[in-house]
């Protein structure tokens, strides 16, 4: 997983840069506060108070690490406890053994006057440790919520891709085929040529839907899509005993149009089932292809005693959800009833 | 009178023996030579008597179809009939030169258009019929890929890796050079632009001196001095089909 830097994960080069700036910035309030021009003092008051501070950042980021946190607090107490009582064993045994006398020899050691000048330096470090404490938690939070929007994201990518998986097997079950091939075969024997048909169309319709689930953009290009319309055409008018019952007419070559996979379909199915559908009342469907245009239209006749079945609105809802995928291009969908019929025209033009 | 087309059945579900046998009564130029229910048995009688076609499912139970197709020293011309439906199988069917690849169940239409196939092919009727509607297989070696005509927005190539962008945002990608990819497309809907880039004349949405731009995409396309004219000519005689000119 990738993590966003932020200013709390500076580089080794900035680290000694800033390291080197709070040196420098303790000898100048040496030198102007209290005289001393001893670049040796401020390097050995500045470096340790460095190191305290990086000793307190490393047990603020332990804090936050589940495995350790438990031992964080015991940690810090102890650490907050053991730094004062190393400030003399610094001062008078381990800087002088190094060449660095911060104590006047001829002042006398006073454990008050010593105490406040390693509280007072302290402080800075439990300054510093609060702004640290403090930003590092808003950027562990802030990690926290991205590796959970992340972990929500690949979830719902998982589930999707469970979800398409389940419709292709379900789809492509070599049971439900063979069932399907042996229905075939003795409706075949049979003579019964609508069964045989009808089954291959399902059967098809399952290979449709397949080979859009294994898409990741379910965009169809308008030579399937138009294959599919045309066999759902055909087991329409094979229901209605091969009645005219549907009527297509068409301008243009489809070519370079694409669309949502179930588009035509979805919208020719509800003509069938909420219109009335007979020789006399067909369904008139017409396209039109030019070169970055398609206008589609299918306009049925109304039932007077009203549909038997009641429309959810669940196939338009789905042909709009489809060409919502279409947004780059100009898409239009019209809706026009007058008293007997219903009429949806779809007009796309490509960008 | 037609020819006698001798052909083979090799599947071993005898549901669909009855199937074929019943949609081959409709076509009295075509004589079946044997029946087999295994790819073992299918293999020794056509070693013994060749035939024009044979009739085949891919799953088997001692082996594939394909395999044992591939095995064969003559090879008759092939129709798959398979229920294991999958985008890789009609490829690899189609790798086999097959004349149709039907998934089951499959109705007597579908089967009449293999058997129309089968007569054209024996007839030396040219596969490809120059459509868009067309698919052509693309790649050498082990890997090939499928694609349909109408869905090709351009072909480019990068050293000899040859990315087809498809208009429904996919690619595919695979080995092969440019010059033997256009000579697999029609001419009359593809057009090399540049010694790197095929375009489809169909997909194309605006056309200008130095690039050409496709429906559905931001893509840009460059135009190489020397394929300008011959792109401009291919919309000379026909306006209504050029796409927007940018001069």
């Amino acid at each position: 997983m990738e993590r966003n830097r932020t200013f709390l994960r500076l580089s080794v080069g900035w680290q000694l840069a800033m390291g080197a700036l709070f040196i420098a910035l303790t000898y100048i309030v040496n030198l102007f506060l209290h005289g001393n021009s001893s670049i040796s003092h401020s390097l050995a008051v500045g470096g340790s108070q460095i190191a305290a501070l990086y000793g307190y950042c490393y047990l603020i980021r332990i804090s936050f690490d589940r495995g350790s946190r438990r031992y964080v607090g015991k940690a810090a107490l102890l650490f907050t406890l053991v730094l004062p009582l190393a400030a003399p064993v610094l001062v008078y045994l381990i800087f002088p053994w190094i060449g660095i006398e911060l104590q006047y020899s001829q002042a006398e050691f006073d454990i008050k006057e010593f105490a406040a000048k390693v509280l007072l330096a302290l402080k800075t470090v439990w300054i510093g440790a609060g702004f640290y404490y403090v930003f590092y938690r808003k950027e562990m939070m802030t990690r926290r919520v991205n590796e959970l929007e992340q972990a929500t994201a690949k979830k719902e990518k998982e589930l999707a891709e469970l979800k398409a998986d389940l419709v292709l097997n379900a789809g492509q079950s070599h049971y439900a085929r063979y069932v399907m091939n042996d229905v075939v075969a003795r409706a075949a024997k049979a003579g019964d040529t609508y069964t045989v048909e009808q089954v291959t169309h399902i059967g098809k319709t399952f290979d449709y839907i397949a080979g859009i689930v294994h898409q990741s953009i379910p965009i169809a290009t308008i030579y399937p899509a138009m294959a599919y319309f045309n066999q759902v055409v055909a087991s329409i008018r094979l229901r209605h005993d091969n009645k005219p019952v549907i009527r297509i007419t068409t301008e243009g070559e489809p070519t370079m149009q694409t669309i949502g996979p179930l588009t035509l379909t979805t919208i020719l199915e509800n003509s069938d089932t909420h219109g009335r559908v007979d020789p006399e009342h067909p369904i008139e469907v017409h396209f039109f292809f030019s070169r970055g245009k398609m206008v589609f239209s299918c306009t049925n006749t109304k039932r007077k005693e009203g549909s038997n079945v009641k429309s959810s609105g669940k196939g338009l809802a789905l042909v709009r959800q489809e060409l919502a995928l279409l947004d780059r291009h100009d898409v239009k969908l019209d809706i026009q009833e007058d008293e007997d019929t219903y009429t949806v025209c779809l007009t796309i033009i490509y960008h | 009178m037609d020819p006698i087309i001798y052909f083979v059945i090799m599947e071993d579900d005898t549901k669909t023996h009855e199937l074929l046998f019943h949609y081959f009564k409709e076509f009295p130029n075509f004589e079946c030579k044997g029946c087999f229910t295994s790819a073992g048995e299918t293999r020794d009688f056509l070693l013994q008597n060749p035939v024009h076609l044979l009739v085949a499912d891919i799953q088997l139970p001692d082996m594939n179809g394909m395999e044992m197709i591939k095995s064969l020293p003559n090879k008759p011309l092939v129709i798959f009939m398979t229920g294991h439906n999958s985008k890789k199988t009609a490829t690899k069917s189609y790798a086999f030169d097959a004349i149709h690849y039907l998934t089951k169940p499959f109705s007597f239409g579908d089967f009449k258009e293999a058997m129309q196939r089968t007569i054209d092919r024996i007839n030396g009727k040219p596969k490809i019929d120059n459509s868009l509607g067309e698919h052509v297989m693309f790649g050498t070696g082990a890997i090939k890929e499928r694609v349909l005509l109408s869905e090709i927005r351009y072909i480019e190539v990068k050293g000899n890796q040859v990315t087809i962008h498809l208009a429904n945002e996919h690619q595919v990608s695979f080995r092969q050079t440019l010059k033997e990819v256009a000579d697999m497309l029609p001419k009359t809907y593809f057009l090399r632009v540049h010694q790197s880039y095929i375009i489809s004349l169909w997909q194309l949405r605006k056309l200008s001196p130095t690039f050409v731009t496709f429906f559905g995409t931001d893509a840009v396309v460059p135009v190489s001095r020397s394929y300008r004219a011959e792109l401009r000519a291919r919309f000379q005689n026909d306006p209504s089909a050029a796409p927007a000119v940018d001069e």
